[in-house]
Formats: structure tokens, sequence, C-alpha cells
């Protein structure tokens, strides 16, 4: 993987992470599409049981087996969602940004966590703005905007292992992968 | 709302649609929504492999360059319903998001993000924290590496 894939793990030094083994189930090539997507839609389940889906900007955590959501402390409702309700689903289907063909389309169902903490520093605040500024320039922060935007700036964070992952290439035919509560492959 | 639905549906290339599958799970898929006026409801074809269910549901359209700027969106909840003539989405709210509501939508966004940000921390007597902006800022410049890295590479 080269240019904007470079982004795709939260890897930190070392010789990279070392997959779980959901991950090493899953084809390469839906492996590699979750580092493209510049976005996924992640759906979550209103108080009155109305799924809503909202677009971000996921981080890929291979070896902790997970994805991570960010949402600000001001656009909490996602946070809300997934502490009364914490099935979820995240769509990678906008190929818009991803470079080399269309990766599959794929659809990752999980159980999400979502811990009090607020996170303002420490590594995986530094690899979730790391992943947001890879695909997505950000102006640099002036006095005046740290002062303004502090609330975008305190993130709550979704936790996400996959339970079930299902993906379509380009013939159209649904391929599925079922997960163990422990990230094995059911 | 019917017809600013419609109008806002017709600038985007395609929508989400989510539903809620047996097990309750959200599960969604992109799909090419067709208005029928008659009925009030946008028909829904799903593709392969797709397991649609009966219930509520929710339509979202959102788009972004390849720099994931210019960013607009908007949600819809509502029903998902079946007849003999295939799948319906069935509109109930419209809510317009991120580049659809104008300057002073975005004004008031931020105003009640902010607002909704001491209110989230003061409902848990929770200070609000310092923030490191050297690190956060260490972070960024890595990510901006990488993204003028991956530009330089496509072109």
């Amino acid at each position: 993987m080269g240019g904007r894939d470079q982004g795709l793990v939260a890897a930190r030094g070392g010789a990279g992470p070392t997959p779980g083994p959901w991950v090493d189930a899953l084809p390469p090539d839906v492996v590699d599409a979750f580092g493209r997507y510049h976005t996924c839609e992640l759906s979550t389940v209103a108080k009155d049981g109305t799924p809503i889906t909202w677009p971000t900007t996921p981080l890929f955590q291979p070896d902790e087996g997970r994805f991570v959501v960010g949402t600000a402390i001001g656009l909490n409702r996602k946070a809300l969602h997934v502490r009364r309700e914490p099935r979820v689903a995240m769509l990678f289907s906008d190929p818009t940004g991803t470079d080399r063909g269309d990766p599959p389309r794929i659809l990752v169902q999980g159980m999400a966590r979502c811990p009090e903490d607020l996170n303002v520093s420490g590594p995986l605040v530094h690899d979730f703005w790391r992943n947001i500024e890879r695909v997505q320039r950000v102006p640099r922060m002036t006095a005046v905007t740290m002062r303004r935007l502090d609330w975008y700036h305190i993130r709550l964070f979704l936790f996400i292992p996959p339970t079930r992952i299902a993906w379509w290439r380009a013939d159209g035919e649904r391929h599925e992968l079922e997960i163990g509560e422990a990230g094995n492959v059911a | 709302m019917w017809h600013d639905l419609t109008r806002w549906l017709a600038s985007f290339d395609s929508a989400v649609i989510v539903w809620r599958d047996a097990e309750g799970y959200p599960a969604s898929t992109r799909c090419h929504p067709v208005p029928d006026p008659a009925r009030q409801a946008l028909g829904i074809t799903p593709a392969p492999g797709d397991r649609f269910r009966v219930g509520p549901a929710g339509l979202l359209c959102h788009s972004h360059d390849r720099d994931t700027w210019n960013l607009r969106s908007f949600h819809v909840n509502g029903e998902l319903r079946q007849d003999d003539a295939g799948w319906w989405f069935v509109p109930a709210r419209l809510i317009l998001g991120t580049g659809l509501t104008g300057i002073r939508g975005n004004i008031a966004w931020l105003r009640g993000s902010s607002r909704e940000a001491r209110d989230y921390l003061r409902a848990r007597g929770l200070t609000r924290p310092r923030i490191d902006w050297a690190e956060i800022d260490a972070a960024k410049k890595e990510g901006a590496a990488l993204f003028e890295q991956a530009r330089r590479v496509s072109e």
C-alpha cells in the first residue's frame, strides 16, 4: 500500500500491527478498502428505535480488532445512542477520493461501546487526528479558533468490534463473515 | 416536506438507506431512490443480498469532493414498506445537514454545538479538559504529510 493508504492503520512504530483473527480471515482487497475510503456511513439507533445514519471518517485498528469513530462532545447524539443501544452498522460505499478503481462495498455490523472519557491527548487521540487530516486538509488553528472550537476537539470515542462483515464486489455477489465475541471467526 | 425532499434528492447521485435487520442491528446499502408523487414515497430497489425489512428506516444523502471538502448532507427519518410493486421508503421528517443550510444555518450549528458541549459537561459534573494543542497539531501535521504524499502520487 502507498500514498493515501499509508494512513490505513493506527500502527505505532515497529514492524506494524499484528492482525486479529477476523482481519486474517478477510480477503486482502476488503482489508485494504477500509483504508481507502475517506468516509463511511455509521448507523446508530435512536431512542424511538429509528436507525439514523451519519457520515464519519473512522479509524481502522486491525491490531485491536476494531474501528474507532470519534465524535465531538457538542455533537454527542451518536454517543448517547450507542450507550442506550450498542448495535451499529458501518457502510463503506462512497469511493470518492479513493484511487485505483472501485473498492468493494462493505457493511460492518458490531456492538459499539462509548466510555465517558473525554479524549484530548494520548496515542489514540494522535492517531485519530492524523487519520482525519490524511483525508481532509484543515486550516491551521489560530488562538481564536482554538478558543471557539475547543468543544470540537474534546472527543468521545465509539469503539466498534465487528460481529458481522458483508461485502460486495463488482459482480454483486454477497460475501459474509460472522465474528464471535472474542474477535474470532465463528 | 415532499417537495423539499425530492428537490434535494435530485442533487445527489445516490443515497444510503438504513433499516433494522432481524437481529435488531442497523443494516444499510447504497441505492438510487425513485420518487413516486402519488404514493409520497421513494421506490427503493434492493441490491442482490440486501435483506430489507419492513419497519423504521432512514435515508442519508451525503457528498464530498476528493479532498473531503464541500460537504453536503441531509437525513430523512421514515419507514420501509413493501407491497406488490416493490419496496418503498415513506419519509416522515427531513433534517438538512452540512452544506445545505446556508451561512445562517452554519452559524446556528456552531452556536448550538458549543451550547450542547457546555450542557454535556454540566449534566455530568465534568470540568472542561485542557486540550494539548501542540500534540493535536503534531498529529495533524503527520496526516497532512500523508495527504500531500497521496496527492503527488495520484497526480
